[in-house]
């Protein structure tokens, strides 16, 4: 049973990053991407990593589809021409993503816990992982601050605007 | 399985049949007689003022940015904090150099104004 | 339960990070006086900084026959990992010297400039002492963003940022590749430290011919060779290399491309010894293909910094022949041809950033007629680090290649080598341009040279020094590099 969610799952996941590649209207495409990160973040839940779950929704749908819904907005990109066709074809693949996303969640709340390929030993609870992480990869960890500390240096540099920029010179005289 | 989740399992179908009940039963029984006005986009009830589609400001993106940067820093705290006893000195260390490490990049951009709106 | 606090506490190893530590710690500090310091002055951070880069390579030296582990066996301090850090090091210090006047006489008087430069040393240190596949990946994320930023820090000048563009994308695409070969390999092994790695491959034979196994090995490869720009991988090398900043292509040309081997030879040397015919005949096909793109092409181009990038790919093909032949002195010929391909590459790029004229950056071919005479030091300069890139004895060029294709030569690997002395005959023509240029032609107009700045000048006599050094007495290096490897 849990295999054939995760069949479905991966399906699912695989029909939505296609659909975003190939959408014209970039506001579709985040949504359809969103729909690709839910069954991914779902699959994880299978495979025993329920809190890796949590992150792929909160970090990935979350936090990231805002950065892109920002991107969009800036760069200001006209959809095309309004689709063509009869609603329910445009709303088809949608229904069908969120539909089978939905059905796999309830499937998955309700179903016997450990069935199936994510057995007992692959089981990683938030306080196994944490453990995991935090001793044996203590260096991993503090590694990764340092990417965030200039990611945000990065960030800040590449995309400060003009006005910053300005003043900064303004203060070298 | 299903007794840890059958409260968010009632709360979802709740919430599902609410919204789609909503909008099924107004499309069924409700009284239509469309108008231009009726039909143009709900901006507060104020008369529309220029298109959706307006360019935005980079300086969202540098927000997104670093708001993306401190929601990792946030997620990080997840995992540490149930295991925060097991761990004991050497993760309260651990955390204490990672967000010491965070601090200055926040310093940093606060001082180089990227928090200010201008 | 406190056993296990304690186990975890006594692996924290300090001496074993010390030298990524210190320049980290070293680059926050930077950071920081440059937000609280008025603006502008930039003299005092690329002086703070050649003092963390020497501290650094005193701390480094520490772990010279005294090898430190520490992090649950993430990373270790080595004679193979020191004697990397100092080949990041001398580029990283070298970078610097030559960065301070040019990115003020180019109108960036960036302070981010210097951590940048220094986390991405770090980064490198971590690939290079990175003893666990998780370690490695995140100094190559360090590495890599650094210099994605780097690559794109002329801010207004779109050259510069379709080069940090498009390293950025081609470079998150590649990683991703790295990080799928790590999974796969994961899941083969259950682990992610290399050593480990090697010891389960070994007590289960029957897993090398395991699709996964090779497919894992095949993708983690694709990251790596991506950062060595090794063909069918370099396609973005020559705009990247045009479109950077001098001084950060530079340095690109020489850290990263140190860093992956490091990263690769451990990977592949110590994890997946089982898998060695795969990987052999793999880099064996990507050797030749990496010489041939990068020679025949670099023939064509007229732009010093674009032939420059390509002369690199043509480069990394020829240490990737000492991968190949995976013997000691084919291995530890790798560890000296990128010491000394940092000296070479580095003098060389020091010499463009002076070589430019008033208001430009002059690094056409024709810009560079009639240089010799005009700036008889640089001509000189640039004379020998060409020479030694060719190859061309008493320079660091000629002893690199003469222990790699020895080292080719000693595993079986004739036809090889063979070709890569082919090759370096074809290098001639491209390299030989550029001396014809200097010396037999007449500068067309007179130029304003830019001044000689001290930093840069001092950077080309390091360089010529550990050119001629390494090209005359290799003996003593070559000596430490056999030292270095496993």
């Amino acid at each position: 049973m849990t295999a054939a969610i995760f069949y479905i799952l991966s399906a699912a996941a695989l029909l939505a990053t296609l659909m975003a590649i190939t959408r014209k209207n970039p506001v579709h495409a985040v949504i359809y991407l969103v729909h690709a990160f839910f069954a991914l973040a779902l699959i994880f839940f299978i495979l025993g990593a329920p809190l890796v779950a949590a992150w792929e929704v909160i970090i990935y749908a979350g936090a990231i589809m805002v950065l892109f819904l920002f991107i969009i907005m800036m760069l200001e990109l006209t959809p095309g021409e309004a689709a063509r066709g009869p609603g329910w074809q445009r709303w088809a693949p949608v229904i069908l993503l969120s539909g089978s996303i939905v059905v796999c969640t309830l499937l998955l709340m309700t179903a016997e816990p450990q069935a199936g390929p994510g057995g007992p030993n692959f089981y990683a609870s938030p306080r196994d992982f944490g453990y995991g992480l935090f001793k044996e990869y203590a260096l991993a960890v503090e590694i990764v601050s340092f990417q965030l500390l200039f990611a945000a240096v990065g960030a800040f540099y590449v995309g400060r605007g003009e006005r910053t920029r300005r003043r900064a010179r303004g203060d070298e005289r | 399985m299903l007794d840890s989740y059958l409260p968010i399992i009632v709360l979802i179908v709740i919430a599902l049949a609410f919204a789609v009940g909503t909008i099924v039963m107004s499309h069924l029984i409700g009284h239509r007689k469309p108008s231009a006005v009726k039909l143009a986009p709900y901006e507060c009830g104020m008369p529309l003022v220029g298109s959706a589609r307006e360019r935005l400001s980079i300086k969202f993106y540098i927000i997104a940015m670093l708001f993306i940067v401190f929601d990792i820093e946030a997620v990080f705290l997840y995992p540490w904090a149930v295991v925060f006893k097991r761990l004991g000195m050497f993760g309260f260390a651990e955390m204490g150099v990672f967000i010491f490490i965070l601090l200055v990049g926040y310093v940093y951009v606060w001082k180089k104004g990227a928090l200010e709106w201008e | 339960m406190e056993n296990l606090v304690q186990l975890a506490m006594q692996n924290v190893n300090f001496a074993a990070i010390m030298p990524s530590l210190v320049l980290c710690c070293f680059g926050m500090a930077i950071l920081l006086i440059n937000v609280f310091m008025p603006r502008g002055k930039t003299t005092s951070a690329s002086l703070i900084s050649i003092i963390a880069l020497l501290v650094t390579a005193v701390v480094s030296l520490q772990g010279w026959n005294n090898p430190q582990f520490g992090f649950a066996g993430h990373v270790a301090l080595d004679n193979f990992a020191t004697f990397f850090n100092m080949t990041f090091l001398l580029a990283a210090g070298l970078t610097i010297l030559m960065s301070d006047d040019y990115l003020r006489r180019e109108g960036y008087p960036i302070g981010e400039y210097y951590p940048l430069i220094l986390f991405s040393t770090a980064g490198a240190m971590w690939m290079a002492s990175g003893t666990d596949l998780m370690t490695i990946f995140l100094g190559l994320e360090v590495l890599s963003i650094s210099l994605y930023i780097l690559a794109g820090m002329f801010r207004h000048q779109l050259q510069s940022n379709e080069a940090g563009l498009k390293y950025f994308l081609l470079g998150a695409f590649s990683t991703g590749f790295l990080l799928y070969g790590i999974a796969l390999l994961y899941g083969v092994a259950g682990t992610t430290n290399v050593a480990d790695i090697g010891l389960y491959l070994s007590a289960h034979p029957a897993m090398i011919g395991n699709p996964m196994t090779v497919a894992g090995m095949l993708l983690m490869s694709i990251g790596f060779l991506f950062k060595i720009a090794a063909a069918p991988f370099h396609m973005w090398t020559p705009d990247v290399y045009q479109g950077a900043p001098t001084p950060v292509t530079a340095f690109m040309s020489a850290g990263p491309k140190a860093a992956a081997f490091a990263a690769l030879m451990r990977i592949f040397i110590l994890g997946l010894a089982g898998l060695q015919s795969e990987w052999t005949s793999l880099l064996w096909g990507l050797a030749i293909l990496t010489m041939i793109i990068g020679n025949v092409t670099a023939i064509y181009q007229t732009n010093l910094k674009r032939m420059l990038a390509y002369s690199s790919i043509a480069h990394a093909g020829y240490a990737l022949v000492g991968l190949v032949a995976a013997n000691a002195v084919g291995v530890s010929g790798i560890l000296f041809y990128m010491l000394a391909y940092t000296f070479m590459n580095l003098g060389a790029f020091a010499v463009l950033v002076l070589a430019g004229k008033k208001g430009e950056e002059n690094l056409t071919l024709e810009g560079f007629s009639g240089f010799g005479f005009k700036r008889p030091f640089l001509g000189v300069a640039m004379t020998i680090f060409l020479l030694s890139l060719m190859g061309i004895p008493p320079t660091a060029g000629f002893a690199g290649k003469f222990y790699i294709f020895a080292g080719a030569i000693k595993s079986g690997y004739i036809w090889l080598a063979i070709i890569g002395v082919l090759n370096s005959a074809v290098s001639l023509y491209y390299y030989l341009r550029v001396i014809v240029y200097m010396y037999f032609k007449d500068p067309q107009e007179d130029y304003s040279w830019v001044s000689m700045h001290t930093g840069a000048v001092v950077s080309i006599v390091i360089a010529i020094v550990g050119v001629l050094y390494l090209g005359i007495i290799p003996g003593k290096i070559m000596e430490m590099a056999k030292l270095a490897i496993f």
